[in-house]
């Protein structure tokens, strides 16, 4: 397969870079840093003896994801699938009023995934054929004081991707929201104890095995499922008040 | 908690992972505090502790940029653990010219510490290293090599993290036509029957390696197992991943005592026959101890303290006789003691010399405190050292008189590249401060 996963240079991306290129797939590193993108292909070459490239892209700019696009589908005709593993999460001393981080925020976890994705999924409907796989977060199943700027985004993209899945089905392209909890990267280092936290090699492994199910919104690990479940269960009316807990 | 491989000493400490060199650049912009960069964590003591600072993890930064297949020479970043190393480059018939008894080690740790391997000519890790490259406390990067800044070059090698981050090496890999290894295992009676053996193998065998019991002593004290090898010739590369077995959690404090590891130590004895030879797999033979994970959960949660030093050629054996006798009459060593051959290393703060290095366990103990300074008083008076990477008290004294030649040519390098002490670590402190 042709996989182009956005957002390869870091945290799951890039562990999800390592287990395609190891299943002897051929992967498509994205992401704005440049330079990383390059070494990560080194190694992904070097350690899988695999076929690899990088091409750039900001998600928050429109031509630049007008160049990236072009680009991908001048290189290779067809895409079989893409991941998106893009994101931000605004640090928890940025107040919630900060215009800088609710702007970047929705760019890089919603606009531009959408935008992105608008261009490609076209694509794959006119093969009949694909596979989207988005990362989301459990963080857009309520809003909660903590970080509800963050979940904003996420739960706009959840709601563009269940759209998306509708309007793609019968063009045999499968979009797999994924909404992971801990995970141990650069996003929640030291935010949460490790020990709460899966590896993303895991996450990276589960992806990989969604690309031959029928599934579509998958909480990895699975007792996010039920933990998203309950807190869902609680009414507004008591939920607002507990901004300790939450 | 930040603590080494033996768990003492542990602390509570600052941790940073860096996921990209970027990242890295970012925190020594941002900040004042001090820096230590830290692999895999295999050291024992407070090497690659910093408890004022921020202890950097360095796990993280393990890609591969380059690999010239023909001449096998690897340019990696300084994450990469010898286990990713074995698993890329032994199938295609290549493998490191001289490892640790870890493969949870990280390249940079093994630079930064200059470890030795079991085949003793070859010299030290660093023997192999052609180029790398290292941050400064500015955050700017220095390349280096034995051409350019060979000042810096020699002097973090061995260097323990005080000159700069180490961020890729290049390192020089070696043909391997077999993933087995000949090895042979010959039963000794005595230190003295452990020396001849082991000078009766130096030519005809590449590696060596030899337990000693702590434990017995009179006529038989220092008997031992030797194992000595060569790799086969034939037999296709092949690396296979081992389930290993993990120490759930920490065993009670006293499940290595006396008793206990006098019962181990006469079985293992035993166990192994007067000679027996057989073909063993690579993996097996390099990292015996790497199949049970976390085994150090073994001694508990106060952890335990190994004692390395090297001593001259000449003397060595009457040294590490002395040693052993003060040992073993202690009664404090734990499990087994290890004693092999090694050749000078070419950083100025490297251990490796011409001489023997002898290491041994010990289970903290109120007593073991000034045992382990009569040791150094010994090790001082025959022209040797400790090895800094197993180290978490030898005294500031000592430790000058240990390497005292070594660092006048090291700590005006030193001082030039990091001047004011950004680069420190709980041992550094405790060496230089103390
Ligand atoms: C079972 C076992 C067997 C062992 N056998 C041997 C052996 O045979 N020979 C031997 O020499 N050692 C041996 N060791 C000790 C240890 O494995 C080596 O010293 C190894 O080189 C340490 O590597 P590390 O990545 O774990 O470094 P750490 O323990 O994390 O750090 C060691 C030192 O290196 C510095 N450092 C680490 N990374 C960097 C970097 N990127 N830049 C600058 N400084 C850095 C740290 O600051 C610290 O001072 C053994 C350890 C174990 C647990
Ligand atoms: N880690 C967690 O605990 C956790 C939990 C739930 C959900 N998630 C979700 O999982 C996904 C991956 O998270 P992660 O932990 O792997 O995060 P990460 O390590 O921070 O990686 C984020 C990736 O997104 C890229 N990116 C950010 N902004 C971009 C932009 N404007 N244009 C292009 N690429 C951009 C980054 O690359 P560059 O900087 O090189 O551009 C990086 O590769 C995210 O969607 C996150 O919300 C994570």
């Amino acid at each position: 397969m042709n996989v182009v996963i956005i957002g390869a240079s870091s945290g799951i991306g890039r562990e999800v870079a390592h287990v395609f290129s190891q299943e002897g797939h051929n992967v498509i590193c994205s992401s704005r840093d440049e330079k990383e993108l390059e070494w990560l292909v080194s190694d992904l070459k070097i350690r899988y003896d695999c076929s690899a490239c990088g091409v750039p892209v900001d998600v928050t700019n429109n031509s630049s994801i007008k160049t990236f696009i072009e680009k991908i589908y001048e290189n290779f005709t067809i895409i079989d699938c893409v991941i998106v593993t893009t994101g931000t999460m605004p640090g928890n001393e940025m107040p919630y009023y900060d215009e800088h981080g609710l702007i970047n925020t929705t760019m890089t976890n919603y606009v531009g995934i959408a935008l992105i994705l608008n261009e490609m999924s076209r694509r794959m409907a006119n093969n009949n054929s694909g596979i989207i796989i988005c990362l989301s977060s459990v963080a857009g199943d309520r809003g909660r004081q903590s970080n509800f700027i963050y979940g904003a985004s996420k739960s706009a993209l959840n709601t563009y991707l269940q759209g998306l899945r509708m309007k793609l089905y019968k063009h045999n392209v499968r979009v797999i929201t994924v909404l992971p909890g801990y995970v141990d990267t650069p996003m929640s280092y030291g935010t949460v104890k490790q020990r709460y936290a899966v590896s993303p090699r895991y996450v990276a492994r589960k992806i990989y095995k969604l690309t031959k199910s029928n599934r579509n919104i998958v909480y990895i690990p699975p007792i996010w499922w039920l933990i998203m479940r309950i807190i869902r269960f609680i009414p507004e009316a008591i939920f607002k008040r507990l901004s300790s807990v939450f | 908690m930040v603590k080494g491989w033996n768990n003492y000493p542990a602390v509570q400490g600052k941790v940073f992972r860096p996921e990209r060199i970027g990242d890295l650049v970012a925190l020594i912009g941002s900040n004042e505090k001090s820096i230590l960069a830290r692999g895999g964590g295999t050291s024992y003591g407070d090497s690659s502790i910093n408890n004022g600072g921020i202890n950097v993890d360095t796990r993280r930064l393990n890609k591969m940029l380059h690999f010239d297949s023909e001449q096998g020479v690897l340019y990696c970043q300084c994450g990469v653990t010898l286990q990713d190393i074995s698993r890329v480059f032994i199938p295609q018939g290549w493998f490191l010219q001289v490892t640790p008894g870890t493969q949870f080690a990280t390249v940079g740790g093994c630079v930064a510490t200059d470890a030795h391997g079991k085949n003793w000519k070859a010299g030290s890790f660093c023997s192999f290293v052609k180029g790398l490259s290292l941050m400064l406390q500015d955050g700017s990067i220095v390349c280096c090599d034995d051409k350019n800044n060979p000042d810096i070059f020699y002097s973090t090698f061995g260097g323990m993290g005080m000159t700069g981050i180490i961020l890729d090496v290049r390192i020089q890999l070696r043909k391997i036509s077999s993933s087995l290894i000949d090895v042979e295992t010959i039963q000794c009676r005595d230190l003295k029957e452990c020396f001849a053996v082991q000078s009766e193998s130096m030519e005809s065998h590449e590696y060596m390696f030899c337990w000693l019991d702590s434990h017995k002593e009179g006529v038989n004290m220092g008997r031992g197992v030797l194992q000595r090898a060569n790799h086969c010739s034939n037999g296709p590369p092949i690396y296979k991943e081992k389930r290993k077995i993990h120490v759930p959690f920490y065993l009670p404090n006293f499940t290595v005592n006396t008793y206990s590891v006098e019962a181990f130590n006469a079985a293992y004895h035993a166990s192994v026959g007067k000679k027996n030879r057989k073909k063993a797999y690579m993996m097996d033979f390099f990292y015996p101890l790497d199949c049970i994970a976390n085994w150090y959960r073994v001694y508990g949660k106060r952890g335990f303290l190994e004692y390395q030093m090297v001593v001259p050629s000449d003397g060595a054996y009457e040294t590490v006789f002395e040693i052993l006798k003060v040992v073993t009459k202690s009664k404090l060593g734990s499990t087994v003691a290890a004693v092999k051959p090694l050749l000078n290393a070419r950083g100025v703060m490297s251990f490796p010399m011409d001489g023997f290095t002898f290491a041994v366990d010990f289970m903290p103990d109120q007593r073991l405190w000034h045992l382990l300074d009569t040791l150094d008083e010994i090790v001082i008076a025959n022209g040797g050292k400790v090895y800094l990477a197993k180290d978490a008290r030898v005294s500031s004294k000592n430790f000058r008189k240990m390497y005292s030649e070594t660092l006048d040519r090291w700590e005006p390098v030193r001082q030039k590249y990091n001047p004011e002490n950004r680069f420190s670590s709980m041992m550094f402190n405790r060496l230089y401060k103390g």
